[in-house]
């Protein structure tokens, strides 16, 4: 077997593994027969188990062929586009879905860090989540996040990212509901999945904008001169600009960055350990993930290059302002990691891809961990006062000592409010959607109920009379 | 705002109000001190039946099981027909009810009970007609017997009848119809036939007014009305506001940032930090801003009456619709008043905190939001809200009929009643078996299935103590080798009968694990003291760990090194939650975080190993003593101490004397004594304080131990109590010890056990090791992780992983499945199996002429053991109210509490995974003691008799000389005579629960001895 052909069945193997338990799965889950808590929880173990071995030796291959991206193809699938592409098959050119992946040094990293986050996370899940009544279905979104996060970071195009980064968002949905029967988790899931399907458009134009422009959204066939990160494009800046708002546009929502990430800080809802691997780990650094990957593009304009500087300044600013007002443990750290995440893009518009990278994954391993052992915050205090044998006191922050002292109550109530960022988009943008949407309604059910007439009534006698009619 | 000061009532209701309030909010304080105690204390006083059904009224939490889970608990024989009559007897005797024909009440009830009679709504008969076949099939768990029973009635009354006596069923049936469907259906036209007649008997029924509605204003809120009504929470975003302000204001030290200006109250910080941004944010948010930002400051009781005014609440109802309004966040609320209550338990210079200021906050901010729901549905004036709501609901009250139909409809089926025996009947027999029915309303029922599901466990349990009694299993052979004195707790009662298996002359006693010993305590790596005794007694002295002279240097080092650490990690944390240092750190510590990741998730047992090894390496450790002696150690005792250091030579004595007799330990010594404290060792665990020592406040009891030892190894205090006749010989010695109720290590403090008994101790080690594995061994039966089939070597080795485990949700199973507490001599339950379930205290009743050792057992084991049981209770029949809910989304919130999420309320009780193989019956309390002298105690001890007299324990009286037993039952005793069974009897406690997952009953351990080792023994 000639290396390249290996590469293909691994780099195949690591994204399809997931999937072979999580479908099974499903279709019991749909006809109502959940497979006991071993056999869910070891199909789920195995499969994203043999995923991430496979990551292991694909990357051995890589490194063995030198660490020249491999491009692998297994086919097309010609009109089953993801939807809104219809719009754009009547142009001349007949588009194409291309199912590539690109193994790259961008992609290697982020695929062994999915790897080896997601094994840890389910090992600790399996214990975690013992005898919780939605067992079946955590592993089942577990194992569909896995696939995803691999189909995302190994996509060889923006088409097969995006599919991608739909399951990421839908898993980790569900995910933030899954003690569906309270009120918070349910909000905190509605809140993420808003901010998900809106800002998912962004990738969506990003990706037409690019087969408009580039003909193609394949990063081979859009990028020229070079592997990831010295690649370069032929894009107009002014086009380049516009592909690379789009896609910051997409990654302000899965990063949650300045200023639609609020959501994030609501999403502590689900059971630590997704909470850790989605919101400290991988799910967070998508975002990051697929402006490094358009790095070339967002070089091309001054103008991209600047605003993702600026988004990542304006996030790092909020996220640590209100973080630093926080007193819960996982609040404290949702702050802290989207922060951190808003410095990375920085780094991005600086050009510091390699050190971003290094960055993602320490990161992310740091996060994951602090945000499972979320619970020890207690005793850890506890100990550090003890051993010190005093309380220990914060130390004001560089502008508390600087900033007179009205200015930072100000500030300070502001960073608590999350600077009114929900109440500004709610007033200015929900608002009149709302509004639109509710008169849209009204048509609406004017419309259906002028063709269809009220409906019928029905009591328990005239269901007698039902059955008597049926019996005869 | 009135401005003017609320008139005297209403001032007074209100202040009535906040003291109900105090007592009726969950008591639990911040959560690193965890002390279980009756989820329903503020309920005490009332009987434990009316206690519950109370709380369910004014909280909706469930006072017991569901009656499907009863139901099961029936099927699996959990509960038997004979306890279920038995229960219901007692319903009977304590319900007036009227006859109804042709199913007598007696058969009603029964039939009830074990079927039930499912109410429903109109939509849903409606539903069930049309989709689930109601009118054409029988329910499905109607017993065959009624079910041909009724066809064949139906058939003969049919086939009897003229179409003039069928068309009685109109209009809901016809004889055409009726007669149709016999022919191709039997079961359809008896089945249809029969509703129909219910129908038609049961026309005159009337319905009640909508309680909702009813009791608005009452104890229910407008805004429980709006959301049952309309379906919207109106005030949710008041909840998260509040939510989010409280965990930073009350929070003292995890937030960086402090929220600033905090001594003025929380009425002063709430209105400056809701004046943010008033033009954008939620109005009903901005108005209650404006409202706060005119009232002038300390108002806080006039905003309250002003709110309650405009709502329409009348004074006397203050008290239950403030409750209720503030339940929405209990926790919070119960937090917020704990901390007023116990100001001790918060730096001096922590922001005030004011209950009442809470309610203000609360009361303002619903009102605001109620208004704008109120708004939306056209009502102004808010305290017509309920009028303008009840046009609403009217319509569901012409549903009663149908309603009622419905439910004899499912009585006559169950009862092989047809259709013609109902109208028979007629509307008045149907009326009061519909009164039957009502008045056996869900809460009965549960009620009942509760006391045959206790009184089952009632007659197992004495069953085994009297079938025990018959023939005690091992009786003490010569002299004791050792004598133990384990903790009362539960979980001590298998490692007790482990290590009593051993050899006939090992002895074991169960005494309160803060062995009498009250005191503020502080180790030498923990400058803070902690109240190491059970809450209800504040200790008088303080006791020290201090290293020894010798040792200060190895001590000072120890405290350097320790410190370097805890800096380092103070600053890790620190700065990997900030913008700048963050940056510095997260490459480092990053990669750090991916190996501690992998090794302590993927080998838990390994990865403590190696750190607890470079801990030792890193971290010395010096030897140390107690300052248990007044005076012995010139201890720098700190200035603002005002408690005496040590204790002096009569408290010594009187302590040590007191505790030897209560366990009736006054003669005859071994050549070890030794008393083991318990405590737990957990990690990743917000609840640990609850798994630890609940007589020693929640804490690890072996301190207490260790100054027991020291105080009864000491000559002064042996002289002195050889004054008072106990003769401690110097060939006995006494130690202290610990048991770790998590990984079943022992920790002995041995350090200066004289040269003579280094062989005794030598043997004592093996044999405690011998009894912990097996103690793992039978633990390991109830965890599912743990492999069915394994070695006492294997068990151990999990019980030891579980500890260390980050991911492990339930490092031990804490007090679940306690059930029984024993207060007596050890040969009532020596030789016992009794699964780990039972608190064992000893008591000899022999040399207790006056029960003043009694008294003082009772006083102190009741309350502390009915605390547990209670907690567990409470937190088992409604996990999501009482309890804290599952684990795995909960989230410190300002290291004050957990709480669900992010959003959520602040959660008291104990988690789920607590409890989830708990089995709720209230603790029974076996006493050997006579009736007279346990009523001669319960007189004297009000705390003892609220918890016995109010049945939130039941207490049975085992006669000390006759072995007759008496069961306390509305409020007297009554003699009980014990099923006689012979109990199966194994060799090894082993045999007994092999391969078995639930609890088990009791059994008899008979330890089978190879004549080798009686010689030896001997």
């Amino acid at each position: 077997m000639s290396p390249h052909s290996l590469a293909w069945w691994l780099a195949g193997a690591v994204v399809a593994l997931p999937f072979v338990a999580v479908l099974p799965l499903m279709l019991l889950g749909g006809i109502g027969r959940q497979p006991s808590e071993r056999a869910t929880s070891s199909s789920v173990l195995t499969t994203c188990g043999l995923s991430s071995l496979a990551a292991l030796l694909l990357t051995v291959l890589w490194f063995q062929g030198g660490g020249a991206p491999i491009v692998l193809r297994y086919g097309n699938i010609v009109d089953l586009g993801p939807r809104g592409h219809a719009f754009v098959s009547g142009e001349e050119e007949a588009h194409r879905f291309a199912v590539d992946l690109l193994v790259d040094r961008l992609s290697v990293t982020m695929m062994l860090l999915t790897a080896g986050l997601t094994w840890i996370t389910a090992r600790f899940s399996v214990r975690y989540l013992h005898r919780e009544a939605g067992f079946f279905r955590y592993f089942l979104l577990f194992g569909l996040f896995t696939g995803g996060m691999q189909v995302l970071v190994l996509a060889g195009s923006f088409d097969l990212l995006f599919v991608g980064w739909e399951l990421v968002g839908v898993a980790s949905m569900l995910l933030i509901g899954f003690f569906h029967l309270r009120n918070g988790p349910a909000r905190g899931a509605i809140r993420a999945m808003l901010t998900y399907r809106v800002t998912d458009v962004g990738l969506l134009v990003g990706a037409i904008l690019l087969h408009h422009f580039a003909g193609s959204s394949s990063f081979f066939d859009a990028f020229e001169h070079g592997a990831w990160p010295h690649a370069t494009t032929h894009l107009s800046p002014s086009a380049a600009a516009l592909v690379s708002l789009s896609l910051l546009f997409a990654a302000i929502g899965k990063s949650a960055l300045f200023p639609l990430g609020t959501w994030l800080p609501r999403a502590m809802e689900g059971p630590t350990p997704s909470s850790a691997l989605f919101y400290g780990g991988l799910a967070v650094h998508a975002g990051v993930y697929l402006l490094m990957r358009a790095a070339p593009i967002i070089e091309r304009s001054p103008l991209a290059t600047f605003v993702v500087g600026a988004v990542g300044a304006a996030t790092a600013l909020w996220s640590t302002l209100a973080g630093r007002t926080r007193s819960d443990v996982k609040t404290s750290l949702a702050y802290a990691t989207i922060a951190q995440v808003g410095l990375m893009l920085i780094g991005i518009a600086l050009r510091w891809y390699n050190v971003v990278l290094v960055y993602v994954i320490a990161h992310a391993c740091l996060r994951t961990l602090q945000l499972l052992r979320a619970p020890s915050a207690l005793s850890d205090a506890e100990a550090i006062r003890a051993a010190l044998q005093s309380e220990p006191h914060h130390r004001d922050g560089f502008w508390q000592r600087v900033l007179p002292q009205r200015l930072t109550d100000r500030l300070y109530a502001l960073a608590l409010e999350d600077f009114l960022l929900d109440a500004l988009i709610e007033r200015y943008v929900l608002g009149p959607v709302m509004a639109l949407s509710r008169a849209a309604d009204r048509l609406d059910r004017w419309w259906s109920d002028a063709l269809s007439g009220p409906s019928a009534k029905s009591s328990v006698d005239d269901s007698v009379a039902d059955t008597e009619r049926s019996s005869q | 705002m009135s401005g003017s000061h609320p008139s005297g009532d209403r001032a007074a209701a209100l202040e009535h109000a906040i003291e109900h309030l105090r007592h009726a909010l969950p008591a639990q304080g911040p959560i690193g001190t965890f002390v279980h105690h009756n989820t329903l204390h503020f309920l005490q006083h009332k009987p434990f039946h009316e206690a519950v059904r109370e709380a369910h009224e004014r909280t909706d939490a469930e006072p017991y099981f569901t009656e499907q889970r009863f139901r099961e608990e029936l099927a699996h024989g959990r509960i038997d027909g004979e306890d279920l009559e038995y229960a219901l007897e007692r319903y009977r005797a304590r319900t007036a009810r009227g006859w109804s024909e042709p199913i007598k009440p007696a058969a009603i009830e029964r039939l009830v009970i074990e079927f039930g009679v499912r109410s429903a709504k109109k939509s849903e008969v409606e539903f069930l007609a049309r989709e689930r076949s109601l009118l054409a099939r029988f329910r499905r768990d109607v017993p065959e017997d009624a079910r041909a029973r009724i066809i064949a009635e139906t058939r003969r009354w049919i086939l009897a009848s003229d179409d003039a006596t069928l068309d009685a069923l109109a209009p809901h049936s016809n004889a055409a119809v009726l007669r149709q469907r016999l022919a191709r259906d039997p079961e359809h036209a008896a089945v249809s036939a029969l509703f129909a007649a219910s129908r038609v008997v049961t026309r005159a029924v009337r319905s009640r007014p909508e309680p909702m509605l009813v009791r608005l204003g009452v104890d229910r809120t407008h805004r429980d009305v709006l959301r049952a009504t309309v379906g919207d929470d109106p005030c949710e975003r008041a909840d998260l506001w509040i939510v989010r302000f409280l965990s930073v204001y009350l929070d003292e030290r995890v937030a960086r940032w402090s929220m600033p200006h905090r001594d003025h109250g929380m009425l002063a910080a709430a209105t400056a930090q809701l004046s943010v941004g008033a033009a954008v944010r939620d109005p009903a948010l901005a108005a209650a801003a404006a409202v706060f930002a005119k009232a002038p400051r300390g108002a806080a009781r006039e905003l309250i009456v002003d709110v309650l005014d405009e709502l329409g609440v009348r004074p006397e109802h203050f008290s239950s619709y403030v409750e209720r309004m503030v339940l929405a966040l209990g926790g919070w609320a119960g937090m917020v008043s704990r901390l007023e209550g116990f100001p001790s338990d918060r730096a001096p210079d922590a922001p005030p905190v004011s209950l009442t200021e809470f309610i203000a906050l609360r009361a303002v901010l619903d009102r605001e939001h109620v208004r704008r729901s109120a708004e939306a549905l056209g009502v102004t004036d808010l305290s017509k809200l309920g009028a303008a709501l009840g046009a609403r609901v009217q319509r569901s009250a012409l549903d009663a009929p149908l309603v009622a139909a419905y439910r004899l409809f499912q009585l006559a089926q169950l009862a092989g009643l047809d259709a013609a025996g109902l109208l028979e009947a007629g509307p008045d027999h149907a009326l009061s078996m519909l009164r039957v029915l009502d008045a056996f309303e869900p809460i009965e029922r549960r009620r009942v299935f509760q006391e045959a599901y206790e009184r089952k466990h009632l007659r197992m349990v004495l069953a085994g103590v009297a079938d025990n009694l018959r023939a005690p299993a091992d009786p003490a052979e010569g002299d004791p080798r050792f004598q133990v004195a384990f903790c009362i707790d539960d979980r001590e009662e298998a490692i007790r009968r482990h290590f009593e298996e051993l050899d006939p002359r090992y002895l074991t006693y169960g005494v309160a694990g803060f062995f009498g010993i009250a005191m503020d305590w502080s180790s030498i790596d923990d400058p803070q003291s902690l109240a190491q005794c059970p809450v209800v007694v504040t200790p008088q002295h303080v006791v020290r760990e201090v290293a020894t002279e010798s040792h200060s240097r190895v001590f000072r080092q120890r405290q350097a090194r320790r410190a370097l650490a805890a800096r380092a990690r103070k600053a890790v944390s620190e700065g990997t939650g900030s913008l700048v240092r963050g940056v510095a750190l997260t490459p480092v510590i990053g990669v750090m975080a991916a190996w501690t990741m992998v090794s302590r998730v993927l080998f838990p047992r390994l990865s403590e190993r190696l750190g607890r090894w470079i801990r030792e390496r890193f971290v010395p450790t010096p030897k140390t003593t107690l300052s248990t002696t007044r005076g012995a150690l010139p201890a720098p005792a700190p200035e603002h101490e005002l408690k005496p250091q040590g204790f002096t030579a009569d408290e010594r004595v009187t302590r040590v004397r007191a505790t030897l007799e209560a366990i009736g330990l006054t003669h005859g010594f071994a050549p070890l004594v030794v008393l083991l404290g318990h405590g737990a060792s957990t990690v990743n665990n917000p609840h640990h304080s609850a798994y630890e020592c609940g007589a020693c406040g929640g804490h690890n009891g072996g301190p207490n131990a260790r100054a027991f030892a020291a105080m009864a190894n000491d000559p002064d205090v042996r002289e002195g109590l050889r004054e008072g006749a106990i003769d401690i010989p110097d060939a006995c010695w006494f130690v202290g010890g610990w048991h770790d109720t998590t990984t079943d290590a022992i920790t002995l403090y041995d350090d200066d056990l004289p040269e003579k008994f280094q062989g005794a101790m030598d043997e004592l080690r093996v044999a405690l090791d011998s009894a912990r594995a097996r103690s793992a061994h039978e633990r390991c039966r109830k965890f599912e992780h743990a492999p069915t089939r394994l070695t006492e070597a294997e068990a151990l080795a999990h019980v030891e992983e579980r500890a260390v485990d980050l991911s492990q949700a339930r490092p031990e199973l804490g007090h679940a499945t306690n059930a029984v507490a024993v207060v007596g001599r050890r040969e009532l339950t020596r030789g016992l199996f009794l699964d780990r379930r039972s608190f064992l205290v000893s008591y000899d009743p022999t040399l207790d002429q006056d029960s003043e050792v009694l008294e003082r057992i009772l006083a102190a084991v009741v309350p502390v053991g009915a605390g547990i049981n209670l907690e567990y209770y409470f937190s088992t029949v409604d996990p999501d109210r009482w309890g804290a809910g599952t684990k795995l989304p909960h989230n410190l919130a300002a290291l004050l509490g957990v709480q669900e999420g992010v959003s959520g309320d602040l959660r008291t009780g104990l988690p789920r995974q607590m409890t989830e193989i708990h089995e709720p019956v209230r603790l029974l309390c076996v006493v050997e003691a006579t009736p007279e002298a346990l009523l001669h105690v319960a007189g004297r001890k009000p705390e003892v008799l609220e918890l016995v007299g109010n049945e939130w324990v039941r207490l049975v009286s085992l006669d000390p000389e006759t072995r007759a037993m008496h069961v306390f039952e509305d409020g007297a005793f009554v003699r009980y005579e014990p099923d006689s069974i012979a109990l199966p009897v194994h060799h090894r406690s082993e045999e007994s629960y092999a391969g078995r997952m639930g609890s088990l009953p009791p059994a008899k351990i008979t330890p089978q001895r190879s004549s080798a080792a009686t010689e030896a023994a001997r």
